[in-house]
């Protein structure tokens, strides 16, 4: 007798502690408890969690009082009969646009208890967290900039909340940011969906928390969102005369150069830079160990004449040292070789 | 042993040894080319790809050799009617190219694309080959084109000599009279401008960071930044190239989207990858501002849709690789390609049912999209056809087994009645034409 009392103790806190998973993990979702006594043992899970609009949505009926692989059960959405069988514990169906509400229902027929229902409503509400930082890349580059140690990355919240059947404007919500478990008071508050940061470290991650909530608190979504740190690094890159720079292309460790003289264009990609003639950058360019003196208006390039005669190679390296910037650093060689005899 | 099974076996030592001198013999004439690939030796013995001496040249004024004979397969054969017969993979030009735009003209199929060193624009037919310039030398390295208004215009975009800034200028080339549209018209030709005719056009505003031209090439949907880092605003306008007006339509917080298609009245909007940055893909309405998710948290994604804008071929990065994957907005399903490549190296064909892309073979270990974008890797693709439906591939041909030339496939672009798949060589940006119907499965 005690063991079984245990028993459905036990059942009865995992019951009881799995509920929030479905009542608060998931920010629009609404009374997920049924008002029979019995439907407290059921339980219906999502995938995913907090299913945006016209999303495909799989939800998953499990219970401690009966055995749903050999249960008879249905389920209805919104009021009407989709789908009946024995062991049917999954049910996919599409949310409708933003702000429709859903319904679904499942019934299970047991022996024991009788019918047992649960009903769940689905408020299609999004929030998106999208992010950008301020290091340089070069014009025309289709890819991302990432952040590096020190540099600044602006956070920006995207809700879709919809309340009684109208799009909420983005300033009329409530944001609250942090950064790991710190809340910045002066970037939360009324239409603050942007947030500033510094990033730490490199290779770390920056955890930002958002939370957007509605005036009236009707509609509330919180995030989080890893920023990775990465390395700032160079890559070089011919810059012919008339083409212009060959972006297409990097040269990588060994560079065979035939005409009779070779640019190269340095890009210092996921720096902290306005620009690529930005002072606070440092472009020292170094041939077989020898500092050179470059262009300071054009500090990223350097242009090499080829000797008229033999066959040679030189080491070229170039580091970069962003001022102000302990962390952005970077170094890269290049070895160029030439041969008149082959030509 | 008799002397029947005497002869025999000198007869076979002798063809086995004739073989092999002959082996070796092409072997050596490939290795003497410098930066080839030496993988297939056989390649030149392919009736494909090796030059004849096709001159390229017309009689007008400002017309050049912009199609170029290589060994690599621009060159023409005569057939047995005198006719010229060009290789299915033909090199249409060797000079960098920044962009470029398909036609029909009196039910011909032509390429018309921008010189980077000149900003010249060029015209080559598929039938003859022979390039007609249709502007003249006024921008010198382009880095990109987007031709609009039925190839009438084209915007040019470089940067300035030791500046980031982007300059964009809306080229007019109106006064070379052609015939855009799929239907025949046996009294239109093409003429070329002359020297003296400067071309007319405009600057778009400074410092536009990316563009997309409408499906049916009469918009532009461009995205440009205004102010500093911490209150940056992405501000998204629409050029119509005939009314030639400009008219601002989005405005968001964030900056790095690329459109990735336009209509006129949607703009697709994808935010930019880089390999373990989940990758968001939105739709905006113009009439309404609306800005919708289709795609979300997809590491490194990138994006390529149908031209109905019903699927999506999109890419998600994972350890060192790439999978593919098309997503079907009115079904809400999603089925896998088999095929390791990025979007960008894919076209689809105008019936929203089937795709080609350049696959890279050998597909090398790396962090994608980021390390071909930087330039750091470079691929050698062969073209496969993917069945946009049950996602099944097939395999439509290998370059290698008509040049020696390794290509890295951009900007793939199919001719209006889709017998000509053309694209950019991302190794040296020259411009390649393929004959899809005489040459698939070659």
């Amino acid at each position: 007798m005690k063991k079984i009392h245990f028993s459905f103790i036990l059942i009865a806190a995992l019951s009881f502690l799995c509920l929030p998973a479905v009542m608060f993990g998931q920010g629009s979702l609404s009374n997920p408890l049924g008002t029979q006594g019995a439907s407290t043992f059921v339980t219906i899970s999502l995938s995913p969690t907090n299913p945006g609009p016209n999303t495909d949505v799989t939800a998953t009926v499990s219970s401690f009082q009966t055995n749903v692989d050999t249960t008879n059960i249905a389920w209805y959405l919104n009021g009407q009969k989709k789908l009946t069988g024995i062991g049917k514990k999954n049910f996919t169906f599409k949310t409708g646009n933003i702000g429709e509400l859903v319904t679904i229902e499942v019934a299970l027929d047991t022996e024991a208890y009788g019918t047992i229902t649960k009903e769940l409503t689905i408020l299609p509400n999004t929030l998106e967290i999208l992010w950008e930082s301020d290091t340089y890349v070069p014009p025309f580059y289709k890819g991302k900039a990432l952040p590096s140690s020190q540099s600044s990355v602006r956070v920006i919240a995207l809700p879709r909340f919809v309340n009684q059947n109208k799009l909420i404007n983005t300033n009329n919500i409530v944001y609250t940011w942090k950064k790991g478990y710190f809340k910045d008071q002066n970037s939360s508050g009324f239409g603050k969906n942007v947030f500033v940061y510094k990033t730490g470290y490199t290779f770390n991650n920056d955890e930002i928390t958002i939370s957007a909530t509605t005036e009236d608190k009707s509609v509330s979504i919180t995030k989080k969102v890893p920023i990775h740190v990465y390395e700032p690094k160079i890559v070089l890159f011919e810059n012919k005369p008339i083409e212009g720079i060959r972006y297409e292309n990097a040269l990588m460790d060994t560079f065979n150069y035939i005409e009779n003289e070779v640019t190269v264009h340095a890009v210092p990609f996921f720096f902290s830079l306005s620009g690529l003639n930005d002072n606070s950058a440092s472009f020292v360019w170094k041939l077989d160990g020898k500092n050179l003196e470059t262009n300071p208006e054009n500090k990223s390039e350097f242009t090499l004449k080829k000797p008229e005669k033999g066959s040679g190679q030189y080491q070229l390296r170039l580091d970069i040292n962003n001022l102000g910037y302990d962390l952005q650093t970077g170094s890269k060689k290049l070895t160029l070789v030439y041969d008149n005899q082959s030509q | 042993m008799t002397k029947k099974q005497l002869y025999i076996v000198v007869g076979m030592i002798v063809i086995i040894a004739l073989g092999f001198l002959l082996a070796l013999f092409f072997i050596s004439q490939q290795g003497s080319k410098e930066g080839t690939e030496t993988s297939n030796p056989f390649a030149n013995f392919f009736p494909f790809g090796k030059s004849g001496t096709s001159e390229t040249t017309t009689g007008t004024g400002g017309t050049e050799p912009g199609a170029t004979n290589t060994e690599t397969g621009t060159g023409s054969q005569t057939n047995n009617n005198g006719e010229n017969v060009f290789p299915v993979l033909r090199e249409v030009t060797e000079k960098p190219t920044a962009g470029l735009f398909s036609y029909n003209k009196t039910g011909k199929t032509y390429v018309e694309y921008a010189e980077k060193e000149t900003g010249n624009i060029y015209e080559v037919g598929m039938e003859d080959m022979r390039a007609n310039r249709l502007s003249n030398s006024i921008i010198t390295r382009v880095s990109e084109a987007f031709f609009g208004n039925g190839g009438k215009s084209v915007v040019l975009r470089y940067v300035k000599t030791n500046s980031d800034i982007i300059t964009s200028f809306v080229l007019d080339l109106t006064k070379s009279t052609r015939e855009t549209s799929s239907t025949y018209n046996a009294t239109t030709t093409a003429t070329t401008a002359t020297d003296n005719a400067l071309p007319s056009g405009k600057f778009l505003s400074q410092g536009i960071q990316d563009m997309k031209v409408s499906k049916d090439s009469n918009g532009l949907f461009y995205l440009m930044r205004t102010g500093d880092f911490n209150d940056r605003i992405s501000v998204g306008s629409i050029f119509d190239f005939q009314k030639n007006k400009t008219s601002e339509v989005f405005l968001s917080p964030f900056s790095e989207w690329l459109p990735v298609y336009f209509d006129g009245s949607t703009a697709l909007l994808q935010t930019k990858a880089s390999q373990n940055v989940p990758g968001f893909l939105y739709s905006f309405n113009i009439k309404t501002g609306d800005l919708q998710k289709i795609i979300g948290d997809v590491s490194g994604m990138t994006t390529l849709p149908s031209p109905d804008k019903q699927k999506i071929l999109y890419s998600k990065s994972n350890r060192g690789g790439i999978t593919l994957q098309i997503y079907n907005q009115k079904e809400s399903s999603t089925i896998d390609v088999s095929l390791q490549t990025l979007p960008e190296k894919c076209v689809w064909k105008n019936d929203n049912l089937s795709i080609y892309c350049a696959v890279p073979n050998p597909f090398p270990n790396g962090e994608y999209p980021d390390s071909w974008y930087q330039g750091i890797i470079s691929f050698s693709d062969d073209i496969w056809k993917v069945d946009a439906v049950t996602g099944k591939t097939v395999s439509i041909f290998s370059p290698r087994s008509l040049t020696l030339k390794l290509l890295d496939m951009t900007n793939l672009t199919l001719s209006p009645s889709e017998d000509f798949l053309f694209f950019i060589n991302k190794r040296n940006s020259s411009l390649w034409a393929f004959d899809l119907i005489n040459g698939v499965g070659a």
